[in-house]
């Protein structure tokens, strides 16, 4: 597989919580406009590791982190946390819309909680153009002014995808974004996924090998807080190096 | 095994004895409450036969002449709670917000949190003595520099009284409603980039605002009623308040001031007809709480 520009590089990254070392000297890079699956049993460190991306592990207290991780080359571990979120966007496990604003403003909430003041066309125009990305614009255009909370978990799902991407992100991390979805609902994020990665570098840590396998272009294994083994998807699926990924792989464990 | 083979017809029966017990004590609580009401609305009903409903207007109170009016203790009551909740309500808001959104573990929440579930759970004579000897004399200082008649009690030492009071009733009720939003929302808004205090004003704030209000609306049920400190504080006055600083009586005050020596039937019955106001005001008001956080938080 060729190589192309990486936008984010982990180089010797540790998380510690309180005395427990959470995620053990990770190093990865991940590339431009691909899709890249973080994979591993319950309790690996996967999700920490992707909160680390956009800083929201800060909120755990007794937290430490070192190393670097460098977006486009600046350490965002460094920089004001509320920076690194904008440029860092992300979507929860749990479809997570605010209840208290319509369909339309949830998109726009990003902006609204920045306090960025936007015009009528620009905001239309944002609308539109997340809501048509994250293809639920042709379900909700008819009643942009409901609350989001009335959508199906699906689509409430996307909407939470077309409030990140109305940021205009340059990384999009995605914890488990379909575990709480149905299958038909799941097939749809799926597919969004793959359109997705034209226009955004996706991260995303899930359970399913099948989805991993289905959607990512590079595949990052964890096991007890180490990277095991990161190569291309197709790779670590037909022969992985490590015995310990063949054995999660074909569900030995975890 | 001696526990498989206990006849199910037993547990059955244990079972229903218990529902019953239950339901006993459930319908113990309403009986209480229509017995008070229906007591009280007895108990009045020579003062409301006697009176009519200008006993709600009529602006004099005067025993001796046996002239019955509550509109100067409904107004007592009235100014004394609104002022305190205006006094209390910046406070309580901001303390639950702490407590809830800055302060979220460690030995220092605990401690807070102890001293103001401490707070609400100081006697009122308590609050009333304090109130008489340190902020009466403060009070009465400034009364003089600002040239107003300087009684010291009154509507206004009664209202920051009162204020302290409801503070930690408030913020307990405001914190716990703030505890009730999700922690993806939270979440979700510092994902986009927001600062803790756009969280707060975005997302927290709209979504807790109508249990706050209901909040607000209880502590106020529970001004109203307040008896012993304002009691104390107040200055027992049954003329219409002409200031903030003016001595009042609120309908509690009243009822505890004159209890005691109301020998004419006309004279009790009326006490207890404003103890029915009361009944009433401080039911609606937390009724009307109660509703509004079932009602209007969204929900998830």
């Amino acid at each position: 597989m060729t190589v192309n520009t990486s936008v984010l590089d982990v180089q010797g990254f540790n998380l510690h919580i309180n005395e427990h070392h959470i995620l053990k000297d990770i190093n990865l890079s991940f590339y431009r406009k691909k899709v890249t699956a973080i994979m591993g049993p319950s309790g690996c460190g996967k999700s920490t590791l992707v909160r680390s991306m956009n800083r929201l592990n800060d909120l755990i207290s007794g937290v430490r982190m070192d190393g670097g991780m460098y977006l486009y080359k600046k350490n965002l571990l460094e920089m004001n946390p509320i920076l690194v979120r904008r440029k860092v966007g992300m979507v929860f496990q749990r479809p997570n819309p605010f209840p208290t604003m319509s369909i339309y403003d949830n998109v726009l909430s990003g902006y609204y909680l920045n306090g960025i003041k936007l015009t009528k066309a620009e905001k239309e125009e944002i609308v539109v153009d997340s809501l048509e990305k994250a293809a639920l614009w042709d379900e909700v255009k008819n009643g942009l002014h409901r609350k989001g909370t009335f959508l199906s978990g699906g689509q409430q799902q996307r909407l939470c995808i077309a409030r990140a991407l109305a940021m205009k992100p340059k990384i999009l991390l995605l914890d488990e974004p379909t575990s709480a979805l149905d299958p038909k609902a799941t097939t749809r994020i799926e597919e969004l996924i793959i359109e997705l990665k034209s226009k955004v570098t996706i991260i995303m840590v899930t359970h399913n090998i099948g989805q991993a396998s289905r959607i990512s272009d590079m595949t990052a294994f964890l096991y007890l807080g180490e990277l095991i083994e990161y190569d291309c998807t197709d790779t670590i699926f037909t022969t992985p190096k490590h015995t310990r990924t063949e054995e999660y792989l074909t569900r030995k464990f975890g | 095994m001696s526990n498989g083979s206990r006849p199910i017809l037993f547990v059955e029966l244990k079972e229903r004895l218990f529902k019953k017990l239950l339901l006993v004590s459930g319908l113990l609580a309403i009986g209480l409450l229509l017995g008070i009401f229906f007591t009280l609305l007895m108990e009045s009903m020579l003062s409301i036969r006697e009176t009519g409903v200008s006993f709600l207007y009529q602006s004099i109170w005067d025993p001796v002449r046996e002239t019955f009016g509550a509109w100067p203790f409904l107004l007592g009551t009235m100014i004394t709670s609104v002022l305190a909740l205006i006094i209390s309500v910046p406070f309580s808001f901001a303390l639950s917000l702490f407590l809830g959104e800055y302060l979220k573990e460690g030995a220092f929440r605990s401690v807070f949190n102890g001293m103001l579930d401490l707070l609400a759970g100081i006697p009122s004579i308590i609050y009333g003595f304090w109130g008489l000897f340190v902020l009466v004399p403060m009070v009465r200082d400034f009364e003089n520099s600002i040239g107003v008649l300087a009684h010291g009690v009154g509507i206004f030492s009664s209202s920051i009284v009162l204020a302290l009071m409801i503070i930690p009733y408030s913020a307990s009720i405001s914190r716990e409603v703030i505890s009730l939003v999700p922690q993806d929302l939270k979440e979700a808004a510092l994902s986009l980039g927001a600062t803790p205090w756009e969280v707060i004003q975005k997302v927290i704030l709209p979504y807790a605002k109508s249990g706050m209000f209901a909040g607000v609306l209880m502590s106020f049920g529970r001004a109203i009623s307040e008896t012993m400190a304002v009691t104390m504080l107040i200055g027992n006055s049954n003329k219409i308040p002409t200031s903030l600083f003016s001595p009042a009586n609120t309908l509690a005050s009243v009822i505890a001031n004159e209890f005691a020596e109301a020998s004419e039937a006309l004279y009790l019955s009326s006490l207890v007809e404003l103890a029915l106001i009361l009944f009433f005001v401080t039911a609606i008001f937390s009724l009307l709480g109660r509703y509004i956080i079932k009602k209007w938080m969204p929900v998830q």
